[in-house]
């Protein structure tokens, strides 16, 4: 709908402004809580940060495994390097979320930090973060719908198809990831065992986009069988999930779970 | 105490560098940064100096350039190459 903003004359991407906003509202949401599972603010800025980094390559290398085939045909036909296809490829989520916890749990226990205590302060944000995000993908018109009727058009955006109705499945997204957040805040609002807010958020978020993927017209997405990529990814942290809920950690387990 | 300042000092030179390289090369500004940011925690909790939270917060900025660029970075040339293949379908 609107790609593009204006600041200050310079045009910038509204996706690009969106994720930023999305970071910082979690951020502040996250260092706001911090005394729940008492984390030190310096700690979580950095873990905060790493996460951040790590989510991001791991989005990016999820989007390069989607489409590795074609690459590797163009790479044949062209010489298009890898190094090119990585510095050129997007984002996809699910990569981001497992990189980012991947690198949540390194970062603290490099800087010794409890990490199960990090991860619950820094949990309850995602949601959120992702809300914003869905909010860019609307304004840029990616990660569209099916079309219908009561659709809107995207025809200034340069992902979407235009002049046909697509449904806003972004800004649905987003609306559901936000009342998952307000239900982690709540459950969140006193310190929980290990793996129940992460438990939390993987069946809730993995049940939030197996529907919702049914909604998705955006064409570069793998399908394998009769799901998505992104649909069977959710079905397995689903699974994790409730892994997570019933299983973690083991009764009679007394190491200390940092 | 040798190690800690070490560290410190660490710290500092991997967060000048990612500054740097953020504007040059990301990927690189990207790992100093997550080096230096850890090496730059660990100073200040083992050996509190000016030097460690220097490097804990330049280390940070680059970081933080770094991660915008990328951003930035995906946001244009998705942009670009639907816009491109927009042109292409109108073309063909």
């Amino acid at each position: 709908m609107c790609p593009v903003t204006q600041i200050f004359g310079v045009s910038i991407s509204t996706y690009a402004i969106m994720i930023v906003i999305g970071f910082a509202a979690g951020l502040i949401c996250a260092v706001l809580r911090r005394k729940i599972n008492g984390i030190r603010a310096d700690d979580l800025v950095a873990c905060l940060f790493i996460a951040a980094a790590g989510a991001l390559l791991g989005a990016k290398l999820f989007y390069m495994a989607q489409g590795f085939t074609s690459f590797l045909q163009l790479a044949k036909d062209t010489g298009y390097t890898f190094l090119e296809y990585f510095m050129d490829a997007g984002l996809v989520y699910y990569g981001g979320f497992i990189g980012g916890i991947l690198f949540l749990f390194l970062a603290a226990r490099l800087i010794k930090t409890p990490a199960w205590a990090m991860l619950d302060t820094i949990l309850p944000s995602i949601p959120l973060m992702h809300a914003v995000g869905r909010v860019g993908c609307f304004s840029a018109g990616c990660c569209y719908g099916i079309p219908c009727d009561f659709g809107v058009f995207f025809d200034a955006s340069p992902f979407a198809p235009h002049g046909v109705r697509l449904l806003p499945v972004q800004l649905i997204e987003s609306a559901c990831l936000l009342a998952l957040f307000f239900f982690m805040l709540r459950y969140g609002k006193q310190k929980r065992p290990p793996g129940k807010i992460l438990a939390v958020y993987l069946i809730g978020y993995g049940i939030i986009r197996f529907v919702l993927e049914f909604f998705r017209y955006d064409a570069f997405r793998g399908i394998y069988g009769v799901f998505s990529i992104s649909q069977w990814v959710s079905l397995a942290l689903i699974a994790l999930g409730v892994f997570f809920w019933f299983c973690y950690p083991k009764s009679g387990q007394k190491k200390a779970l940092v | 105490m040798e190690n800690k300042s070490t560290f410190a000092v660490v710290s500092l030179v991997l967060g000048i560098v990612a500054i740097i390289f953020a504007f040059v090369f990301w990927p690189v500004g990207l790992v100093c940064g997550i080096i230096g940011l850890v090496l730059g925690s660990k100073a200040k909790k083992q050996a509190p100096s000016g030097m460690a939270t220097a490097g804990w917060i330049l280390s940070l900025i680059g970081l933080i350039l770094s991660v915008i660029l990328i951003i930035v970075a995906v946001a244009c040339a998705g942009a670009l190459l639907a816009a491109g293949m927009t042109a292409a379908s109108m073309l063909g």
